[in-house]
């Protein structure tokens, strides 16, 4: 019971200090979005202003055309030491295998995992690759900069209401260990934050995501469109967390279950 | 609630006072004030047993039923 309580206290101390962490830091990136331009403040520049645009999740789809598989080796190590007392070192690198009798015929891509020595640990066949990540975007539509802004600041403001809501949970335990109406309530509206959050992402990206169709990027050679190297488009891409939605969810079931137990203890209190 | 607690009728014919039934019994003055005032959700026997043996009486002299 003591540890618990000592526990308690450390995770109040830690969501309090989180809190007005996350708080003043979003006061300050507000502010540096709504009284200086483009992010700049006499000889100071804010690294985190949206100056360029804000970010547009996508997904890269990475096509390398004519592959050739071959690892990269690096051999060789030689060390010593120069005449000014400098230590130096260099490596010899070379393929694996030699490369193939048509390697000078037309384009070619060659694919290598590259080691440290003479032995090959993984070998792949797969030319091409996909990931996630975002783009820097600017858009004139009203609507699209508002979501996007919206986009850009939602994710620091649950923060900033997770850690609220978390601070006073634990504030409530501290203060009494018991269920208390109180206790339920800031744990349901913990559970609705999150949630509401990833329904409100899923369709901000949907929304932000059906305005375009994809991102290409297109490599031309002496004026003449060259599609032969590797090919790397972006499609747009929804966001959204199923683990934080799932917790969300539990925290609201878990809500019926503190309420039930409010219940009963208030019913355990009245029995003389 | 159809129960009603009957508790001061008989302290008043036992001429006894809430404080030194709550000390006899060995409970605290305000649960004995919830338990007067018929906000109680329920009675522990132990504790029933306890009044019955202070009061000199039986558990129906407390605890009345009345449809309402």
């Amino acid at each position: 019971m003591k540890r618990n309580k000592i526990l308690v206290s450390i995770l109040h101390r830690l969501f309090t200090f989180f809190f007005w962490f996350t708080l003043l830091f979003t006061i300050y990136i507000f502010g540096f979005e709504v009284f200086t331009k483009d992010g700049h403040f006499e000889n100071f520049v804010s690294e985190n202003h949206h100056a360029n645009g804000y970010s547009i999740p996508i997904k890269f789809n990475i096509d390398v055309k004519n592959p050739v598989f071959n690892n990269f080796k690096t051999i060789n190590l030689k060390k010593g030491v120069n005449i000014y007392g400098q230590k130096w070192s260099s490596r010899n690198s070379v393929y694996f295998d030699e490369l193939p009798n048509d390697i000078n015929d037309e384009v070619k891509n060659v694919i290598s995992f590259n080691f440290y020595g003479d032995t090959e640990y993984y070998t792949t066949t797969n030319s091409s690759f996909n990931t996630n990540g975002y783009i820097i975007g600017k858009s004139d539509n009203l609507l699209i900069k508002i979501l996007q802004m919206f986009k850009a600041y939602s994710g620091l403001i649950m923060l900033v209401l997770v850690f609220y809501f978390l601070k006073k949970i634990f504030y409530l335990i501290k203060q009494k260990y018991s269920f208390t109406s109180f206790l339920y309530h800031n744990v349901k509206w913990l559970g609705l934050i999150l949630i509401i959050g990833e329904v409100l992402d899923l369709i901000v990206t949907y929304v932000l995501g059906s305005y375009y169709g994809s991102i290409s990027v297109e490599t031309f050679i002496d004026g003449k469109s060259f599609y032969d190297g590797i090919n790397l488009t972006m499609n747009p891409r929804l966001e959204f967390d199923f683990t934080l939605f799932l917790v969300g969810l539990s925290l609201l079931v878990l809500t019926s279950l503190l309420k039930s137990a409010n219940i009963l203890q208030q019913e355990n209190e009245l029995t003389i | 609630m159809p129960i009603i607690v009957n508790l001061d009728v008989m302290l008043a014919k036992r001429k006894m006072k809430s404080k030194e039934l709550a000390e006899i019994i060995g409970i605290t003055t305000a649960n004995l004030s919830i338990l007067k005032s018929g906000k109680a959700k329920a009675v522990r026997f132990s504790t029933l047993e306890a009044i019955c043996e202070a009061l000199d009486c039986q558990p129906s002299d407390i605890l009345e039923y009345s449809k309402s």
